[in-house]
């Protein structure tokens, strides 16, 4: 899901990268303020598990291999903020390590596998976890945060691209979030299955004291929707602001 | 004790490895930005951009069967995408023009990378005042990747010396399984880490050292690049 | 002899209730190497994280002949240099230039006082001219020297090693051995490596327990072969012959 530089229209990529960029930076503070000194060896190692465990190959039926991407369960596991941060370290590096992804849009890709895969993730593992009941709750929750968040992510990623006008949106919609669609079912599978086999073994390593979906949490969603809205609107409105500045209308 | 991610960029230290990594992740970044800002790609904007980068590969002693190998290997899944814009109301030329962007985006990034250690990019990033936790946490995700993806790898080899199923979605339940085992281990050792860092001193508000020197050459090199991309993109040729 | 450390009756208890250390006593001399024996479990590693203060029991610890509290911890990491058992949680850093400047950093020196150390630590080591090398592409026993590189950056008075001959083949082995011998620094050295003790160490105590069960001088310690057969030990190879 990694979008490559080129794709997207300046006004999508500027306009994601200062609300991704945004983002982050508050990210960084809450989670500065939350670890204090333990941030930096504990967000740091962890990005490097996700980073880990996205270079794990496994095969899907017919001979190709699958990868996991792990926002979903980076939210459910460390909360919306450190998951963020988390995830956008990883993508970061793979930027420059990998040139998986472009360099101009990282805001994009932080946005979609970030913001709505990582704290889209911790949102829906809480929601779930407040609204299920049963043995198996810690397994379906972390299912659905794993499969909604691939699904919402793609769907952002081909918002992008349509914006962008490089697919049309029919094509855009009904193929890329088609794929991940069924993609997102081994995404929640694996998210599913780690967390109840952490909640087992070693339930002080998961936020199941977050468990409840506050109003709180609400209006965070709210807003960050709110942006997100704003930022669609602005980029496909005419004339553009942006490209006004940057001299090339 | 190597690994294929680490190692695609040691192959070679060439002369730009001594310019200040920070003229070169300016001049690299500044290049992408300007490529990608170019509304529709001139003749001269078409032959001029790949030309800079030949132009900085050459000048940088970089062996080019390296940059072109990074680039080949990169370059299908920007196709993939690509295929999918053939869905698209784009015209050929835009198509194209698409396509180029990408190429050149990517051109950059690696030559960047075949001329820049990653360290020496943190540092660059550090002092062009990316927030310091951020590049500790970038550091951090370097430095123990490959320790934990090897860690993963055994625990994967243990489960499979006694896991005789073919069915492959089964596989993916047991992936969540290594992930939690990988996990514990993760959190664990960032434990140790923690403390090791503070029997050494660490508290939160230490800076880091000082040890990137901008000279004549970076300067040479900074001019001259942004004198010639500003050509490329708005010079007058006919 | 001057004592450099000076463990009171140190006791100490996990969160979880199970006692770790229990009336822990001894001293290490000046320029001595003590060696710390025992089973697993004994409690080793959970003493040597008192000598830092990451772990504080009850009892007293005594550094220098200053007292060990919440004051003075700070000069307790900068004169006890702890060299852990696993160098991948103690290479923290990108390279190991930031590694060993890591310490030296932190204690507020000025940059060409920190290039100065991190110099002579890697040369005490023996490998000057590593600076930029990736901890990652370090052999075990490479990577053994430069964690003891990042402690002798801030010129330790106390060495502690946990376990320094672990996962090392015979000729890194024998070069930490070597080492060892030439640190003018007092040293504790927790191990199971019990040839590498009658090789190196002056003084051993057995811990076991959480309990010290036993003391006494290399090599005739390891005559009172009763005593460590209780404790899960058994005379250095070399002494069996």
């Amino acid at each position: 899901m990694h979008i490559p530089d080129g794709f997207l229209t300046p006004r999508v990529w500027v306009s994601l990268d200062v609300v991704s960029g945004s983002l982050l930076a508050l990210g960084l503070r809450r989670v500065s303020a939350a670890f204090e000194e333990k941030a930096i060896p504990l967000m740091g190692v962890l990005a490097a598990f996700i980073f880990a465990g996205q270079m794990i190959n496994i095969p899907v039926a017919g001979g190709t291999s699958g990868h996991f991407l792990g926002g979903g369960l980076a939210g459910a596991l460390l909360g919306p903020w450190a998951g963020l941060v988390v995830m956008s370290v990883v993508l970061i590096v793979q930027c420059f390590l990998f040139q998986d992804g472009g360099a101009a849009a990282l805001g994009a890709n932080i946005l979609n596998m970030g913001v709505v895969g990582s704290m889209g993730g911790s949102l829906f593992y809480r929601t779930a976890m407040g609204g299920l009941h049963g043995e198996r709750r810690v397994f379906w929750s972390g299912f659905l945060s794993g499969w909604l968040s691939m699904v919402l992510a793609a769907g952002c990623c081909a918002v992008q691209l349509c914006l962008s006008q490089v697919v049309s949106w029919s094509a855009g919609l009904s193929l890329i979030v088609g794929i991940h669609a069924l993609v997102g079912l081994l995404e929640g599978i694996v998210t599913g299955t780690v967390l109840q086999a952490l909640s087992a073994s070693r339930p002080d390593l998961v936020r199941l004291d977050q468990s409840r979906f506050t109003l709180k949490d609400g209006m965070v969603w709210m807003i960050l929707l709110a942006i997100l809205f704003a930022a669609a609107r602005f980029a496909s409105e005419a004339p553009d602001p942006v490209q006004k500045l940057l001299g090339l209308k | 004790m190597t690994h294929q991610w680490h190692d695609s960029y040691r192959h070679q230290i060439t002369p730009a490895h001594h310019l200040d990594p920070r003229s070169k992740l300016f001049v690299g970044l500044l290049f992408i930005a300007v490529v990608l800002l170019t509304p529709r790609f001139t003749p001269v904007q078409a032959a001029g951009y790949p030309a800079l980068i030949l132009i900085a590969a050459a000048l940088s002693g970089v062996r080019l069967r390296l940059l072109a190998v990074r680039f080949l290997t990169i370059m299908p899944f920007a196709l993939l995408m690509g295929v999918s814009a053939l869905f698209s109301h784009l015209s050929h030329q835009e198509w194209l023009g698409m396509l180029g962007k990408a190429m050149c985006s990517i051109a950059a990034m690696s030559l960047l990378m075949l001329t820049t250690p990653f360290p020496d990019l943190l540092r660059a990033l550090e002092q062009l005042h990316l927030p310091r936790l951020l590049v500790m946490f970038l550091a951090f995700l370097y430095r123990y990747g490959g320790v934990l993806y090897e860690d993963a790898v055994h625990l994967e080899r243990a489960w499979a010396a006694r896991y005789f199923g073919r069915f492959w979605l089964r596989q993916w339940a047991h992936l969540g399984n290594i992930l939690a085992a990988l996990f514990i281990r993760s959190y664990e050792r960032a434990e140790r880490v923690f403390a090791a860092m503070q029997a050494r001193g660490f508290s939160s508000g230490a800076a880091g050292v000082r040890l990137l020197h901008f000279g004549f050459s970076d300067a040479i090199f900074v001019c001259g690049g942004l004198l010639l991309l500003a050509a490329v993109r708005w010079g007058r040729f006919s | 002899m001057k004592s450099v450390l000076d463990v009171r009756r140190v006791s100490y208890r996990y969160p979880d209730g199970t006692r770790a250390l229990e009336n822990v006593a001894f001293n290490l001399l000046e320029g001595e190497r003590l060696a710390v024996i025992g089973p697993n479990g004994a409690g080793k590693s959970t003493l040597f994280f008192h000598l830092n203060g990451t772990f504080q029991g009850e009892g007293e610890i005594d550094i220098l002949g200053e007292r060990l509290n919440g004051r003075t911890l700070a000069a307790a990491r900068r004169h006890v240099g702890l060299v852990f058992q696993d160098p991948n949680d103690q290479l923290f850093m990108p390279t190991v230039f930031e590694d060993v400047a890591f310490g030296p950093v932190n204690l507020g020196y000025s940059e060409t006082e920190v290039r100065e150390r991190v110099q002579k630590a890697l040369r005490q080591i023996g490998m000057e001219g590593s600076e930029a090398l990736t901890p990652h592409h370090l052999s075990m026993g490479q990577r053994k020297k430069v964690a003891l590189a990042t402690v002798l950056a801030m010129a330790p008075r106390i060495l502690a090693f946990d376990e320094p001959s672990s996962g090392l083949d015979p000729r890194s082995r024998r070069q930490l051995i070597e080492l060892l011998k030439t640190l003018p620094q007092s040293q504790l050295i927790a191990t199971h490596d019990l040839d590498l003790v009658l090789d190196v160490c002056h003084r051993a105590i057995l811990l076991d327990g959480g309990r010290i069960v036993g003391e006494g001088k290399v090599p005739q310690i390891f005559d009172q072969e009763e005593l460590l057969s209780a404790h899960g030990l058994e005379k250095p190879l070399r002494m069996q012959m």
